[in-house]
């Protein structure tokens, strides 16, 4: 019979999908996957690069813009345990963001939203002013909030419009998507739960319109046996270039991860892998696609060098606002997931007394 | 059978302190304190107000509109049977709501508001557009959204801060105050509630020092008081405004009224009731509010039946309603979601229990 991986180190495989997914296809992030597979057949390795053209040659194994974006919701969500709202994250962003993240290790437009988190705007309008409606840029975050509320789509769902508005705005087709990387982690967490029961969670819980989406490239791709094959599926349905942020539309990441997710039956180290050398946006492929793989079956695929390699990175780099390893970060939500379940139990302990 | 201090009875206690508020105040809603003194004279004298009781008596006994808006609420939270949020609310407006509802039985603002939701814009942005910031619309209807939260005034807080969002912008004081009287209400339905410790609740979960400072000024200079008649003269002395849309209607004079009459009624329900009306000004707002919280307190005996009986026939008898709901029918099916809604967190605990 095949062991049930534990609610922890489902947490931890989110995490390490994720970050792992997130450093590594940061290096690529932006090629055409057939520069990438010129260079170096199938990547599936740390490589240093450069973002922003800033001069900061980072470190094999950094994590990019993405991942500064959710660990200072995982430190809003450690400090509370608790679930949280844009309030609760906006405070962290003020108090945790060095100066020179933005452009250093984040995107330049998450400096203006700083700017105006620091004034008396409410968190939940900051959304109003991003300048770049339907990005990825927090449904590619979004997974503490997801990790959190594990097993409970409908809370992950409520809570993902709600701290969403710090990027985008409300109710906007940006957080639609993200509900459904949100909803596949959520339910991935959940006992029992397989790549279909998570597939299902998001056709019975997500935007009807994103569901037609991801249902369309799903027949398209049903055929696809390994991911270049799906690659080259992809490309009748997402090209071109030209506007900003091109690559990086929630739409067209959230429903590549979708299918990803599928093709590797949910295998964390295949996830990445296919994610990587998909081409585009290959930071934020990987990072959705490894954060629900690695939900559903643990981080038991990925090697412990490749890990040990992301926690060196983190400890010297010069940019982030958070330097917890990746156990730590996932222990951290997982800590918090434990007290707020526990509150609960004792909720509903003393509400069946009274 | 729910016992006489059950959380079923104290959920119909807070349904019936509001109901029974909301047709008392109309009979004197919009008067000044000198004009309900004038005519139904001295409470100290006599505090189960029986002139105001028996003038009350006379007329139909209507509901007012902070009725309507809680049982729009409340429609939503039965609907879900759980927590709500507020495109919950938004689409309950715009299944159930027409004009007609809205201008026989609601305020002429929320015409607009209804029209903004039938033009599908989200429902937590609707309250940027209403026009007046600070008035009591959701802080004196929320009390739907502390029932659902009962004995956990934390997500109380989050829930007014977001259902809210449909009448009053985002950070707002009208929401800073609808979060005093939602944790009041999901504070006071805890069996070890008492008033003391409904209050310190609601200062602890406060984020705005200028509702803290507010709240705190006006129980202090009424903590010596001895009669309604004391209460009132510092009510007065803080509370006068005039000429402005909605004078009488904002939520730091009726919110801080309703808390200062529930600490020096210690939680009775029926002078709660008797008070909040005789203070005149929003006075539906003021005594629905002040009887509710009381109601959920529960520490005393309820209302007389013939209150809550000629309550309800005023509310059966309103024929622009969206709905008819008796004390009895609100409560029971507000309950029954509360129950739904506990059994759904145990269903959800057993499902991770053995994994975490």
């Amino acid at each position: 019979m095949k062991e049930e991986i534990s609610l922890r180190e489902k947490f931890y495989g989110c995490i390490i999908g994720d970050y792992i997914g997130s450093a590594m296809g940061a290096a690529v992030e932006n090629w055409p996957y057939e520069k990438i597979e010129e260079q170096f057949g199938t990547l599936f390795s740390l490589l240093s690069y450069e973002h922003y053209y800033n001069g900061w040659v980072r470190e094999p194994g950094t994590t990019e813009d993405g991942v500064e974006r959710q660990k200072l919701m995982v430190t809003a969500i450690m400090e509370k345990n608790d679930r949280v709202t844009a309030e609760d994250v906006r405070k962290i962003w003020i108090r945790d963001i060095k100066p020179g993240a933005a452009g250093g290790i984040s995107e330049p437009f998450e400096g203006i939203l700083l700017r105006m988190a620091k004034s008396n705007i409410p968190a939940n309008h900051l959304g109003f002013y991003c300048d770049y409606s339907g990005l990825v840029s927090f449904s590619r975050s979004c997974q503490p909030i997801a990790l959190i509320n594990a097993g409970d789509v409908e809370n992950t769902i409520r809570d993902i419009f709600e701290v969403g508005q710090l990027y985008q705005l409300t109710n906007s087709r940006g957080l639609k998507w993200a509900t459904v990387t949100g909803t596949a982690i959520a339910s991935a967490t959940r006992p029992s739960a397989t790549v279909d029961s998570v597939i299902g969670a998001v056709y019975n819980y997500c935007d009807q319109e994103a569901v037609k989406e991801i249902d369309h490239v799903m027949k398209k791709t049903v055929a696809c046996k390994d991911f270049r094959e799906l690659r080259a599926a992809f490309d009748h349905l997402y090209s071109g270039d030209g506007s900003p942020y091109r690559f990086s539309y929630a739409n067209e990441i959230v429903t590549k991860a979708i299918c990803i997710f599928r093709l590797v039956k949910g295998n964390l180290r295949d996830a990445i892998t296919a994610s990587v050398n998909m081409g585009r946006d290959t930071d934020c492929t990987a990072a959705v696609t490894g954060g629900i793989a690695g939900a559903l079956t643990g981080a038991g695929s990925v090697p412990p060098e490749i890990i040990a390699q992301v926690d060196y990175a983190t400890s010297i780099n010069p940019y982030t606002n958070v330097k917890r390893t990746l156990r730590e970060e996932a222990d951290g939500l997982y800590n918090a997931f434990t007290t707020r379940l526990q509150r609960y139990k004792d909720y509903a302990s003393s509400m069946l007394d009274v | 059978m729910a016992g006489e201090n059950s959380l079923k009875e104290r959920v119909y206690r807070c349904v019936s302190g509001f109901w029974v508020g909301s047709s008392m105040g109309a009979l004197i809603k919009g008067w000044s304190p000198d004009k309900v003194f004038q005519k139904y004279g001295s409470l100290s004298e006599n505090t189960s107000g029986k002139a105001i009781v028996d003038a009350w008596q006379q007329v139909p006994g209507k509901v007012t509109d902070v009725v309507e808006r809680t049982k729009l609420i409340g429609q939503a939270i039965i609907e879900k049977q759980d927590r709500i949020r507020a495109e919950d609310l938004g689409s309950v407006w715009y299944r159930i709501l027409n004009q007609e509802n809205v201008k026989r039985t609601l305020q002429p603002y929320e015409g607009l508001l209804l029209e903004m939701i039938r033009a599908e814009i989200p429902a937590v942005e609707i309250g940027r557009y209403c026009d007046y910031s600070g008035l009591n619309n959701f802080a004196c209807a929320c009390f739907p959204i502390g029932l659902i939260n009962a004995c956990d005034p934390e997500h109380a807080k989050e829930d007014a801060e977001n259902v809210g969002r449909l009448y009053q912008t985002a950070g707002s004081s009208g929401l800073k105050w609808a979060v005093v009287a939602a944790v009041a209400i999901a504070s006071a339905l805890d069996p070890r509630a008492t008033v003391d410790n409904v209050l310190e609740n609601i200062f602890r979960l406060n984020d705005s020092d200028s509702v803290q400072r507010e709240i705190s000024k006006v129980l202090e200079a009424t903590s010596q008081c001895k009669s309604f008649e004391e209460i009132q003269n510092v009510f007065n002395s803080f509370y006068q405004a005039e000429g402005i849309p909605y004078a009488m209607s904002f939520c730091k004079e009726t919110v801080t009224k309703a808390l200062s009459i529930f600490k020096f009624v210690g939680g009775d329900i029926q002078k709660a009731v008797i008070f909040g009306t005789a203070t005149g000004r929003d006075a539906d707002s003021t005594a629905s509010l002040a009887a509710s919280i009381s109601g959920a307190l529960g520490g005393s005996s309820g209302l007389p039946l013939e209150w809550i009986r000629w309550a309800d026939k005023g509310e059966s008898e309103d024929p622009y309603t969206f709905k008819h709901f008796s004390v009895n029918s609100f409560s029971e099916e507000l309950y029954g979601a509360m129950d739904k809604r506990i059994h759904k967190l145990q269903a959800y605990i057993s499902m991770l229990n053995g994994m975490a």
